[in-house]
């Protein structure tokens, strides 16, 4: 606190720390705020092959968008991704570094364990996930070995449930990395906080739910931002494991976009979709940054 | 009497037996989980080594009848990406030629900027928080 | 004198390492008893031994005639209050002080009533909705002693409650400690290293060392007739001088120094050989005491420290650096020669081999 003495002004307060910080902000604004401004603008347009900013069409491609099954499809697909990989993750990487915390034998075995899979590439994981999930090869046919010939388990052929084969790959992937955050976080916790809650007599289950949890709120949110990553790079997993199919089964937006731009020779209906894929996390984030820096202010 | 009684009273520490409900949960749920996470590394290198008939008869969780580290090898040196024949090799070459200058580009940014915002955020939120 | 908590031939090791070693330990109903010693001396071990935190590794814990060894720290009638508070910070002081009793599912009315009394006796019924990151160090550690009164218990185990805490309040929360340990009337074990604390807390004070304790006796005992060299050493400041000398026929003698241990009464009659004769500071007379003084000597001063109440210079008798402490500001400077004097009787004779006091 020596420091409320001398109080710097404004500018010339942490100048080294501004000076630092410049090239991260210069990078930040020219390509990002750069890159997005010029990709919206260009969604208005009828780009085709090469970026067309004469040809303006209002908001014709978002017309057509919204218009089209696979976008919708693809929506759909990203949803039910994004909330169950969320609440799995979620779920699993706590309870996997819960019970890693317990002081059990063979710790590290368990971590590494849990943790290889995220330091592969989706490509690998998708690959690896479509021969286990393979009728022929994988799991049906292992257990059809066994005896229980009418044993069915195929959700990459099958339209309905495609996309939760993948969350499977998806979820193998990531929430190793998860638990490992969540681990870091529980041991970061006081040790006398457990004592305490002993003391009083409170089960380890309503430990965790009522007073470390809480506690670990920071984590939670660093774990958000890492499984929201994932859910954006699920365009890999999709491709490696059923490029897109049954159909048009697990199409998902980023897939849309990327087909858009380079194969369908479509610049502005692929902007269009970046453009909404954008408008979507914005929407998530703003009321979420909101609550958690506006709020401190107030309270 | 204290004394008397105390032979057959609790003393030392509580008996626990390996093999609790809990403990069995516990280890249990990790093992089990733990064949989730392992079975796609046992399908990589188990497929690894099995010759091309071999993968086309039986399933992937098989053993290999004839190791072979035939893949690996091809893998290596001949596998075909695009148009030249090299293998991983090439690609690994490629890789850590990208890789080493990147990281050294990548750290500096970072440590510059994680100093920036270190410092930034401890002077601001000094005010903040009663130390 | 009925037991409130008894610990008996008490043993913990972590692996190979012994932190406590055969210890036994009575502790009487009502009894505010200090556990003193230097760092890592296993005083916390203790603590959480007798608390049920800690698994003993061998040994028999009673706490109110009740054999609680394998019972678990929430039926032990223990409350217990960290050094650094435990408070849960998602939850407000009242759901802090409340929570352990909702989880008995006790009905809400008791709870109401004793979350108000604790409130009451700790003075922090204003703060009762805040949330702990909102208090300051004294009102958190209020909050944390609270938590330990709603439960009701019998036995409190304090962890260094005071140490987080600048010396002002930790002087102020003191007094509260004493005081709400004569309303209360409840056994407490505190732990601490501030020598402070434990000579105005205590009634009885177990100074500790490698998890043995050294000498379990009331303060002043403690002080007066500390039992070897160790503990006349840890207690007091600035610390005991010893000199270093042979005891023969009732006189000691270090180098050019000797004087006859007349009034002081030895362990075993008779006994002589090498040993060291050990003196507070603080029980050297100077000026015109010196006349009265059994013994009686001219040293020289190499450095002064006033501070203020009383000052401290830094003497020299037989070799051996010799601390006096003088009343008020003395006017005295280094390269002074100083006319002291002290009572043999009120000094302490240890054995130069064992420690032991002679
Ligand atoms: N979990 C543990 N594993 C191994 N050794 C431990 C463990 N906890 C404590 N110890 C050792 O036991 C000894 C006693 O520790 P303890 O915490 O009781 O000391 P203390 O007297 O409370 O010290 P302080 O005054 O610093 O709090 C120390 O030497 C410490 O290194
Ligand atoms: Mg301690």
């Amino acid at each position: 606190m020596a420091d409320t003495a001398r109080k710097p002004n404004g500018l010339t307060r942490n100048l080294t720390a501004k000076i630092a910080s410049v090239p991260m902000i210069a990078t930040a604004l020219v390509i990002f705020i750069g890159c997005t401004a010029w990709t919206i603008y260009h969604s208005f347009t009828r780009s085709r092959l090469l970026p067309a900013p004469d040809k303006w069409v209002g908001l014709d491609q978002y017309e057509r968008l919204w218009n089209t099954r696979r976008w919708l499809v693809s929506i759909e697909n990203l949803a039910i991704y994004g909330i169950c990989s969320l609440i799995l993750s979620l779920v699993i990487g706590f309870t996997l570094a819960a019970l890693l915390d317990r002081k059990i034998r063979g710790e590290n075995v368990f971590r590494t364990i849990f943790l290889y899979p995220f330091a592969l590439s989706f490509i690998v994981t998708g690959l690896a996930w479509q021969w286990i999930l393979n009728p022929d090869f994988g799991i049906q046919s292992v257990v059809q070995g066994w005896g229980w010939e009418s044993f069915a388990f195929d959700p990459l052929n099958n339209r309905e449930i495609a996309i939760y084969g993948i969350l499977i790959a998806g979820i193998w992937q990531g929430s190793g990395f998860v638990m490992v955050l969540m681990l870091a976080g529980l041991r970061g916790i006081d040790e006398e906080i457990w004592k305490a809650a002993r003391v009083d007599g409170i089960p380890t289950w309503k430990t965790y739910i009522f007073v470390i949890i809480p506690m670990m709120r920071p984590v939670f949110v660093t774990a958000l931002v890492i499984i929201a990553s994932g859910i954006i790079k699920v365009y890999d997993l999709v491709v490696a494991q059923t490029s897109g199919g049954p159909g048009i089964a697990t199409e998902v937006p980023a897939k849309y976009v990327i087909e858009k731009m380079f194969q369908s020779q479509n610049l502005g209906q692929g902007f269009a979709a970046s453009t909404m894929m954008l408008l979507s996390v914005l929407v998530v984030l703003i009321p979420w940054a909101y609550l958690e820096f506006g709020g401190k202010r107030r309270g | 009497m204290a004394d008397l009684t105390a032979a057959s009273e609790p003393r030392g520490p509580k008996p626990r037996r390996s093999l609790s409900p809990t403990n069995i949960m516990l280890y249990g749920t990790l093992l089990l989980v733990s064949v989730y996470y392992l079975l796609p590394l046992y399908v990589m290198i188990v497929t690894s080594l099995k010759g091309m008939p071999e993968i086309r008869l039986g399933n992937v969780f098989s053993p290999p009848v004839e190791v072979t580290f035939e893949p690996w090898v091809k893998a290596w040196a001949e596998a075909c990406t695009g148009i030249n024949c090299e293998g991983l090799s090439r690609g690994f070459w490629n890789s850590v030629a990208i890789l080493i200058p990147s990281v050294f580009v990548s750290i500096s940014v970072a440590s510059v900027s994680g100093y920036a915002l270190a410092n930034w955020r401890f002077k601001g939120s000094e005010t903040f928080l009663p130390s | 004198m009925s037991h409130s908590v008894e610990i008996k031939n008490l043993d913990l090791s972590f692996g190979a390492i012994d932190v406590l070693k055969n210890l036994n330990l009575d502790i009487a109903e009502g009894e505010f008893l200090v556990l003193l010693g230097s760092s890592g001396c296993g005083k916390s071990t203790l603590l959480n031994c007798i608390a049920g935190l800690l698994e003993i590794t061998d040994g028999q814990i009673f706490i109110k005639g009740r054999n609680v060894t394998w019972a678990e720290p929430s039926e032990r009638g223990i409350g217990m209050v960290f050094q650094s508070y435990a408070l849960y910070p998602q939850m407000t002081v009242e759901g802090n002080l409340s929570f352990g009793l909702k989880n008995a599912r006790m009905p809400k009315d008791e709870i109401a009533s004793r979350v108000a009394r604790a409130a009451e006796i700790l003075q922090i019924e204003p703060l009762l909705k805040r949330k702990p990151g909102a208090l300051s160090g004294g009102q958190r550690q209020r909050v944390a002693i609270g938590r330990a009164l709603v439960r009701d218990v019998d036995v409190f185990l304090f962890d260094e409650p005071l140490s987080n805490l600048d010396a002002k309040l930790r002087a102020d929360l003191r007094v509260e400690l004493k005081q709400l340990h004569a309303r209360l009337g409840n056994t407490m074990i505190y732990v601490t290293h501030d020598q402070v604390e434990a000579m105005t807390l205590a009634d009885r004070i177990a100074i500790m060392k490698d998890g043995i304790i050294q000498q379990l006796a009331p303060p002043s005992e403690i002080y007066n007739r500390p039992v070897n060299k160790y503990v006349a050493d840890f207690i007091g400041s600035p610390s005991m001088n010893f000199l270093e000398g042979t005891l023969e026929n009732g006189s000691f003698s270090a180098g050019a120094v000797s004087f006859p241990m007349l009034g002081y009464a030895l362990e075993r009659e008779g006994v002589s050989g090498q040993a060291s004769f050990g003196i507070r500071p603080e029980h050297i007379v100077t000026g015109e005491a010196v006349a009265t003084a059994p013994v009686q000597l001219d040293v020289p001063v190499s450095v002064v420290e006033p501070l203020g109440a009383d000052t401290l210079a830094l003497a020299s008798v037989a070799d051996t650096p010799f601390w006096v402490r003088l009343e008020g500001e003395a006017t005295l400077k280094a390269g002074d020669t100083l006319r002291i004097g002290f009572d043999p009787a009120r000094g302490s004779l240890f054995d130069a081999v064992d420690e032991t006091r002679l």
